[in-house]
Formats: C-alpha cells, structure tokens, sequence
C-alpha cells in the first residue's frame, strides 16, 4: 500500500526539502570537485533545459507548438554579443535587454499563431527558424563585418571571489546557469498554478469553452508566446555567456528540434519534465559522442562519426514507444507504489478520501 | 423585469438563413424553454447569445448591454454562461480545475502577477473552496481530483453545470441538458434546475427535445420552426397550439 502524503502538508513539505537538499547536494558535489569540461557540460544541459522550459510553456501548457525558439535564443544570443562588445553595455543590463527584445519579437510571431493551429503553425515557425542564419549571416558580414561575433566573455564578479581564469569562469557559469534554470522553472510554476496557467491549459483543451469562460484568446496567446520567447531568449544569453564566438550556425532549425526532443523525452505539459528531459537527452547525446567513434566492432561504414547520431535517434525512438508519457511520466508511475502526493481535501469535505487519479503537481 | 430582448435577429450562413427575424423577450429569474424541430435554429440562437456566431441583423440587449457589440470573452462577466450540447470541457484538468476556469470572469490576477505569484494566495484559496461547493452542490466532489476525460455522460452533464455556475451568472443558456441522460437522470436534472434558479438566483435559457422536462421546469416556452418563432406562451399554451403540433410535437393518438 502507497504512503499517502497531502499536498502542502507537513510530510510534503518534508519531502520537497529532501528532493531540493538532495538536487543541492549533487550540484555541491560537482561544483567542489568536477573538471571545468565536466561544468561545462552541465552547463549546457541547464541551457537546454532553459530553452525546453521555454517550449513547454507554449507547446505543453498552452498547446501552441513552435520551432522557431531557436531563433529566439539566437537573437537573444546576437543582441547580447553585439551589445556588449559593440556599445560597451553591462552583461546583465543586456541580458534583460535581450530577454525584452525577445518577448516583443515573441509576440509579433505569435500573431500569426491566432489563425494557424497545429502543422499549420509549426510551418510558419519553422520559416522563422530557417531565416534566422540567412539574417545572422548579413548581419555578420554588413554591421559586424567579421565572419564570426565574439561572445560576452563573462567575467565573474568581485563578490564571488573567483579569478578571470577558464576553471574559475567555468564554475561561475556553472552557478549562473542553475540560477536561471531555477529562475525559468519557477516562473513556468507559477504561471501553470495560477488563473492565468488554467486558462492556457484550458485553451489548448477546448478554445471555445476557454473563450466562453471569459479567456481573452487572442491575448492570451500572444503573451504566452512572448513569455515563452523571452525564456528562449534566457537560454541563448546563456549560450553567449560560454561561447567564445558566435555565428549564424549556432542556432539552426536542429537546435530547435533539439528543444522539442528535450520535451518530449522528459514529458511535455509536466513541470520537471523538460529539466530531466535535457538532461537526459544531453547526455546520452554526449556519451554516444564520446564513446561511439572507438566502437571497432561496427561494419566499416557505421564504425565512425555517423554512428552517434544514429543511435541517438534510435534512442529517442525507443523511449517514446516505452514512456509515450516522457520520463517524468514512467517515474510517476513507478513511485506510485511507493508514494503518492495527494491535493488537499475541499472544504467541508463530508468524503474521507476523495479518489485521485492524475492530478498534475509534483 | 426583462433581462434579456432579441429583437428581430436574423443569422445566415452562406445564403442559408438559419435564423430569419427572431424577436423574444425573458425576465429576471425565468426559465424559458426553447423547442422545435432539429434545424430550427435554437442552437444557432444560443450560438449568437454567446457569441460565437455573429448576427446578420437585429439588436440583442442584456440588462441594457448591447450584446452584439461585446467580444465572446466578456459576455461572461456580464452574467452570461452557458453549457454544450456536446460537451466542451478541459480533458484534461480536474473537476475542480475545470469548474475555477468556469470562475475565470471573475477573477482579476493577470499575466504579471501569475509569473511573481504576487498577492495571489488568497484569491487562490478562495477560488478552490467556492469551486469545491460548487462541486457538493452538484454531486461531484468525490471525483473533484479526477481530469474530466474518462467520466461518465451523466457526470460531466453535471459538471457542465457546475462550471456554468462558476462565473455568478444571472444568465444561464442550457443546451439540450437532458440529452443522452437516463430517465432517473432526467428527473433529477429539472429537480436541479429549479434549484439552482432558486439559489442562484438566474434566469435560464433552456433547449430541450425533452417535453416532459420542457413542459415541467419551463415558465415559458417558445417554439420555433425554420429560423422563426411558431409560438410562445405558457407551456400548456404552447403544448396545445396547433402550428406546434403540426410542426413538431404531433399528436398522440
């Protein structure tokens, strides 16, 4: 028999300090020991996670999908670079900026979004994604003039007590990245538990009802899009933050569906899943990179390069047959068992124990 | 008091006139039945109260409100609500979710303050135990944690109601509620209706195939036939018209 916890009990709030003291323990243990090429891989991740949160926010939640949020951290990623490099601005003065430049270019695609459902939408914001690189490229060679932009080159802050060396700076974009990964999650929370998330939701289940209840669509939409925009825009400030240069490759229609695979993986419409499903996807990504190349045993055309991608592939095939629910979506299942987070009894409640199926908070 | 007035309204689709010059008046706090013939136009009648479809002509005023110039998101903080013929809930969320995006209208916490979670507790907690009565009110707080898809017909009949509810109407467009119910169940539905008349305090718009139902809740009824109203009057009136009978109810030999 599964242990019952009540929501926001004693017990669960126990068990949300175990789960964050234990999420804080590992990233304690990595930061105090870790080679700054470790760092730097969780840094990454955390940047995909960022991006994915982005995603989910539109696609999971509100139910609008995009591939165009590669172009979102991409124009976050070039108006940091040239900001900072050009004008001489502060980091985190641009990295509002470029999260506000976002969030109205957010917008603006999202227009769009109000006539177009489902295919439709996602064609109009693949163009988005595959115009980005021909825009980067001109803007590189008419304003830059250089074939490539140089990235922020970060440097930690005094009060950090950290040095302007690679090791140094690797551990301070480590801490950075888990800051905003944080930041993401906990405005994507508080906006799905909120009036404003169930009408998103609620949208995306049935746009008639929505608008009958009194949802504005056309600018919930829109907002959504932007919020969700200016999230990208977070994770590519952060890509700005780790990359020594930039160029219009850096953000293609493949890191778009990179985006979307993190989702799917870890679970769309559910908060943690884009975290763990970054996270996996990373590094599972980042094992068969490092480890397929020596695989002698393979049949000559397979025995190189070509044979990660592959496997990620198939990988990414085989989990969506096996948790068609994404990760976060088989570890429910499976604690089920063993505990099971319960919402607060209604007031006045005359039944012991109202019957809980799915209810969605972690 | 009329609450609400149609005057002459008029829908077409395409050369198709759905709804040709419909004039009806109901007051505060009357139950209204609206029957005819399937394509007579009552759904497309709820379809402009609502509205989701735009009227070609005629005025259409609420408690002084031209109706025909408020956009379809608004008409529920006037006092409007309704439920669907065919059922247009959130799968996906719970009962209770389901009946607090029904109180949408009245809440104010918007987008800023969503994202900061700033002031926002309290106005949350009292949304869940109004949603939660609610949920007793109509019987439906042992599956309040349960997402709507899945539940029986009768149920999310029910929970229709209870999401209407939700926004205060002093309006309330009901289609075709009885459909698809259990005899059992209909008996209890008009025993619900009165109630929450009673309650509420509302004034409700009912279409029903039902006449049992219609004849027994209804203060009013209005028959319509091919876009146009055939007859209106008390129901025994309207039960014993001759156009109605013609039309639509026939005669039981």
């Amino acid at each position: 028999m599964a242990i019952t916890i009540t929501e926001s009990s004693a017990k669960h709030w126990a068990l949300r300090f175990v789960g964050v003291a234990t999420l804080a323990g590992i990233a304690i243990y990595f930061a105090s020991g870790a080679a700054p090429s470790t760092l730097g891989k969780i840094t990454e991740a955390c940047t995909l996670a960022i991006a994915a949160i982005a995603l989910n926010l539109l696609l999971g939640f509100n139910g609008q999908i995009s591939l165009g949020h590669s172009a979102f951290a991409g124009l976050a990623a070039f108006t940091a670079g040239y900001s900072v490099n050009a004008w001489h601005w502060n980091p985190w003065l641009s990295l509002l900026i470029s999260c506000a430049v976002c969030f109205a270019f957010g917008m603006l695609v999202g227009l769009p979004a109000l006539r177009l459902k489902g295919s439709y939408l996602a064609l109009v914001t693949l163009a988005v994604a595959f115009v980005w690189p021909t825009v980067a490229r001109k803007f590189l060679n008419q304003t830059v003039k250089q074939s490539t932009l140089t990235g922020m080159k970060l440097k930690p802050p005094t009060w950090t007590g950290l040095a302007n060396n690679r090791a140094d700076r690797a551990l301070f974009l480590f801490w950075l990245s888990i800051t905003l990964l944080i930041v993401a999650y906990v405005v994507v929370r508080n906006i799905r538990k909120s009036r404003i998330g169930r009408s998103l939701v609620a949208v995306r289940d049935n746009e008639t009802a929505a608008a009958v209840m009194g949802v504005n669509l056309p600018l919930t939409k829109t907002i959504t899009f932007g919020i969700s925009a200016s999230l990208a825009g977070l994770a590519g400030w952060l890509t700005a933050a780790q990359l020594t240069t930039l160029d219009e490759n850096s953000f293609t229609i493949l890191t778009s569906i990179k985006y979307l695979l993190a989702l799917i993986l870890g679970g769309a419409a559910t908060l943690a899943g884009p975290v763990v499903g970054a996270f996996v996807y990373y590094f599972v990504d980042d094992l068969l990179k490092t480890n397929a190349p020596h695989w002698d045993f393979l049949p000559g055309p397979l025995s190189n390069g070509p044979v990660a991608s592959f496997l990620l592939g198939a990988v990414v095939i085989a989990f969506v047959f096996i948790a068609p629910t994404g990760f976060v979506g088989l570890i429910k299942s499976q604690t089920r068992r063993i505990a099971i987070v319960v919402p607060r009894p209604l007031r006045h409640s005359t039944v012991a124990e109202a019957s809980v199926e799915e209810s969605e908070s972690p | 008091m009329t609450m609400l007035e149609a005057n002459d309204i008029s829908v077409t689709f395409g050369g198709i006139v759905a709804l040709d010059g419909l004039s009806f008046t109901i007051d505060d706090g009357q139950i209204c039945g609206l029957i005819g013939p399937n394509g007579a136009g009552k759904t497309t009648m709820f379809n402009v109260i609502s509205r989701i479809y735009e009227a070609s002509s005629g005025q259409l005023t609420f408690r002084g409100h031209n109706l025909l110039k408020v956009p379809a998101h608004r008409i529920a903080k006037l006092g409007v609500a309704r439920t669907f013929q065919n059922l247009a809930l959130f799968p996906t969320m719970t009962l209770l979710e389901n009946v607090m995006v029904g109180a949408h209208s009245t809440g104010t916490i918007g987008f800023a303050r969503s994202t900061f979670r700033f002031g926002t507790a309290r106005a949350e907690r009292a949304l869940r135990d109004e949603a939660g009565d609610l949920l007793f009110a109509l019987d439906l707080d042992k599956l309040a944690f349960h997402p709507a898809a899945g539940l029986p017909f009768g149920t999310l009949k029910r929970l229709e109601i209870a999401r209407a509810l939700a926004a205060h109407p002093t309006f309330l467009l009901m289609d075709e509620p009885a459909s698809g119910l259990t005899h059992s169940e209909v008996d209890e539905l008009s025993d619900t209706i009165k109630r929450i008349r009673d309650e509420f305090k509302l004034a409700v718009l009912l279409v029903e195939h039902h006449m049992a139902m219609v004849m027994n809740v209804s203060d009013k009824v209005i028959a319509m036939e091919f876009g146009r109203k055939i007859a209106e009057g008390s129901p025994s009136a309207v039960q014993n018209d001759q156009r109605v009978i013609d039309s639509y109810l026939g005669t039981s030999s």
